[in-house]
């Protein structure tokens, strides 16, 4: 047989399930005729061995049928199992196995004491006794042989060094008990009884390790252990019937099919009932401990639900909701809430299986609240009652755990779990409330990462397009005409910027510059420059000069600014005709002028819109009159230019810009412009700029064209 | 890098409260000075010296300061007069045409003077 197995072993590691159904008929084939075989060895064993003979020759197909059907299922049995070994013991195998086998011997030998049958000298008479006992000898031959291979593949799975060795000597053993049978009954029977008794010790050696018993869960070691007694009464039941009872159905049924075959039989359910023994001691030994295993398994089951849970809320109340719950039935609390503080105070998120209302009231007491806002790391009251006796609530949630909840290294919540009656935790339960608490913080502060992340992206995205908005205000080319050359540039110190430029025409028909500078910076003075340029715009046309114009702009700004701000202004007028510029200034920075070679600011009186009505500021503003000659620079910045910074925080001197201007032998607006943007980055020396930065220059033609331009282009529409 | 500011106020004669402003008054500082003369004028003071000897720079976000409350303590009776500025200082008040709306002083004691003894 084990050649066979060898044999088969070698052929159908590789090869498909059809293989195997060809090596199974072969086998058979051969089987069929061993068994053929094994029948006349078997009578003339039994000649000698002084047992009668039986008559029938229909013994001789059920003879060979039935060894058919045992070889092949013993190859099954041990093709199968090699070849789908176990990676690991598991609880449903064994349970399988134990009841597969507990419930087939049981029906068997139900049938066999049932079943009317005739035995003459140790061999049925007549072919339905010989068929009938013939089954029974093949089921009971097969349900030990798949309880054994069972029980073989559990051993194998986790084997010990020695395992194998006495496995083989245990099969050694059966070959004996087997041929130990061709003695007389007197030597047969001792030497039965002492190969037995070894192969006990030996099967109870070999198994070793049950210590999968262990980590079952109670509900499982229960059921294991319900199984196992079912199986080892199993194994008693056909030891009274195939072992002490010689004139049994079953035994005489198994002796008359293979002779020899009973002591062997039963050598293999005593070894099944060693290993259903130590499965039962494992599994009684192990059961105290079943509430720790299932506990931790639980606790592992719920922490990997938690970090699923956090990947999967959408939102953190969800998220604690969830957390509430399920820190709950962990820890075995009677209830459980969740709070979150902000300025307003403490604010009920989640409740589980207590009213919030309950909680709400509880939460009333100052000294209840201070108890839980308070705890700077988990933990437990044991008796509230005697903390707060005059607390009626506290008679009922008794002993509570305190988890605090912590987001950017501030407390921002707490869990609170509570039962209603005192000591209801145990140092496990804060360990895994602990456990929740720091997972629950690191979601939050995850959650918090990724709102941030999120809003620097929206914010950055509205910037670009706020910035985007911001230049399309300001005239995107230079206003420069054949009378007069203009040119200017804007850049913010930040995405946005308050300072503000444009080319406009006045009533008369006279084009003017304006530049504007609204106190502060970034997105709200942004807002008043847009605001501003509406008004400039609507103004300009109907007003009679640069004065005129900003005093329609104060009337119109006045009182619906903010207190603190205001808009400097300084506004040119240029008469090509008369070669004047006329120059109103509302509180703004001086403009420059070089006339000639000469190098001057001017400064007429004037005050910053906003900051007084019309009644005050209209009889403060007064316009100067410029006059100019070709090739002359007027300049006009915003305070970002006269007070950039370099890197030490040094101001640029208004004496290098004027000197600047002096030394410039400029062809076009432009030149100026740049040129002073030139200054300023070699006085920053790569420092960032503070304020936004305005420059607006003009330069008169050298050519002036003395007869006025015949229509004046309205270059600010 | 914001360079160090200081807001000091102190109790003076004729009911005033001199408050001595010192370091560079910028967007960063301002909403220290604006905490500070908020407090004063809720505590009741109406008569404010701002005190500018030790101020080196001041910027739009620190004028708009006084302009936030000068409404307010005019309208309960008081004013709040400026004093010592250095000339770089006073030039920026001059340029914005602040000196229409504040009365500004070459000295503190000057600037205590000018408001009207009070019956005490």
């Amino acid at each position: 047989m084990i050649k066979f197995r060898l044999d088969i072993d070698d052929g159908t590691a590789t090869t498909s399930e059809r293989n195997v159904a060809t090596t199974v008929a072969v086998l058979s084939g051969i089987s069929g005729i061993a068994g053929l075989l094994v029948y006349v060895l078997t009578r003339i064993w039994a000649t000698s061995g002084g047992q009668d003979l039986g008559d029938s020759w229909l013994e001789i197909p059920v003879w060979m049928a039935a060894s058919v059907v045992v070889v092949s299922m013993i190859y099954l049995f041990i093709a199968l199992s090699v070849r789908r070994r176990l990676t690991d013991v598991t609880f449903e195998p064994v349970a399988s196995a134990l009841s597969v086998y507990a419930l087939t011997v049981l029906a068997i030998l139900l049938v066999s004491a049932l079943l009317p049958l005739r035995f003459e000298n140790g061999a049925p008479r007549g072919w339905l006794s010989t068929l009938a006992a013939t089954i029974i000898a093949v089921g009971v031959i097969a349900v030990t042989i798949g309880m054994v291979t069972a029980v073989i593949r559990v051993l194998i799975t986790r084997p010990h060094p020695s395992t194998r060795r006495i496995l083989v000597t245990l099969g050694f053993l059966l070959v004996v008990t087997w041929l130990s049978s061709a003695f007389s009954n007197d030597t047969a029977d001792m030497v039965s009884a002492l190969v037995l008794i070894a192969g006990s010790v030996l099967s109870l050696m070999v198994v070793r390790r049950l210590t999968w018993v262990v980590t079952l869960t109670l509900d499982k070691k229960l059921r294991l252990l319900w199984l196992a007694l079912c199986g080892g009464f199993a194994v008693i039941a056909s030891f009274s019937q195939i072992g002490f009872a010689d004139d049994s159905v079953a035994a005489q049924s198994v002796s008359s099919f293979i002779n020899g075959a009973r002591p062997v039989v039963i050598a293999l359910n005593l070894y099944v009932l060693m290993f259903i023994v130590r499965l039962l001691g494992a599994t009684i030994v192990a059961l105290p401990n079943s509430r720790i295993v299932d506990r931790r398994s639980n606790e592992v089951e719920t922490l990997s639900y938690l970090t699923r849970l956090i990947a999967e809320s959408a939102t953190v109340d969800e998220l604690l909701s969830s957390v509430t719950r399920l820190s709950q039935g962990v820890c075995r609390a009677h209830g459980a809430w969740c709070e979150t503080y902000d300025r307003d105070g403490a604010h009920i998120v989640a409740t589980h299986l207590v009213h919030p209302s309950y909680v709400t009231s509880m939460l009333a007491d100052r000294q209840m609240q201070r108890i839980i806002m308070e705890c700077t790391s988990t933990t437990r009251i044991d008796d509230l009652r005697q903390r707060l006796p005059s607390i009626v609530a506290a008679h009922v949630m008794c002993s509570i755990i305190v988890v605090p909840l912590v987001r950017d290294h501030q407390r921002v919540g707490s869990l609170v779990l509570f039962t209603t009656v005192p000591y209801g935790f145990d140092r496990d339960d804060v360990r895994l409330a602990a456990a929740f608490g720091d997972t629950v913080s690191v979601a939050l502060d995850q959650a918090r990462l990724s709102d941030i992340s999120r809003e620097q992206e929206r914010m950055h995205r509205e910037f670009e397009m706020a910035t985007r908005i911001q230049a399309s205000l300001l005239p995107a080319a230079a206003a420069t005409t054949a009378d007069v050359d203009v040119d200017a540039v804007m850049m913010p110190a930040t995405e946005v910027g308050g300072d503000y430029f444009d080319y406009i025409t006045f009533a008369n028909g006279n084009r003017g510059v304006i530049i504007a500078d609204v106190a502060g910076k970034g997105v709200p003075a942004a807002l008043y420059m847009a605001t501003l340029k509406g008004v400039v715009l609507a103004a300009a046309r109907t007003s009679l000069g640069p004065a005129d114009l900003l005093k329609r702009v104060n009337a119109t700004l006045f009182g619906s600014m903010e207190r603190s701000t205001y808009i400097t202004i300084a506004c040119v007028e240029i008469d090509t005709a008369g070669q004047t510029l006329t120059l109103a200034r509302a509180g703004h920075t001086p403009a420059i002028v070089r006339t000639g070679a000469e190098v001057h600011t001017v400064c007429p009186p004037g005050m910053a819109i906003g900051i007084v009505g019309p009644d005050r500021f209209d009889g403060i503003i007064v316009e100067q009159a410029i006059p100019v000659a070709p090739g002359d620079i007027f300049l006009l910045t915003t305070d970002g230019v006269t007070e950039r910074r370099n890197g030490s925080r040094t101001e640029i001197s208004i004496d290098r810009i004027t000197a600047c201007i002096g030394e410039l032998r400029p062809r076009t607006a432009a030149d100026v412009v740049r040129s002073v943007l030139h200054l300023l980055d070699d006085h920053a020396e790569g420092a960032e700029a503070h304020d936004d930065i305005t420059i607006a220059a003009i330069v008169m033609p050298q050519q002036p064209n003395t007869e006025p331009p015949p229509q004046p282009q309205p270059i600010t529409s | 890098m914001s360079a160090s500011f200081s807001v000091t106020p102190r109790s003076s004669e004729r009911h005033t409260v001199v408050v001595s402003v010192a370091g560079q008054l910028d967007a960063h500082t301002a909403s220290d000075l604006e905490t500070s003369m908020h407090d004063l004028i809720m505590g009741g003071s109406n008569r404010l010296v701002i005190d500018f000897a030790g101020l080196d720079y001041i910027s739009s976000a620190g004028l708009g300061v006084f302009m936030v409350f000068i409404e307010q303590v005019r309208s309960n009776g008081g004013d709040i007069k400026l004093a010592a500025m250095q000339p770089k200082v006073a030039m920026v008040f001059e340029l914005l045409g602040f000196q229409v709306l504040f009365e500004m002083y070459a000295m503190v004691d000057e600037a205590i003077l000018a408001f009207p003894e009070v019956a005490a």
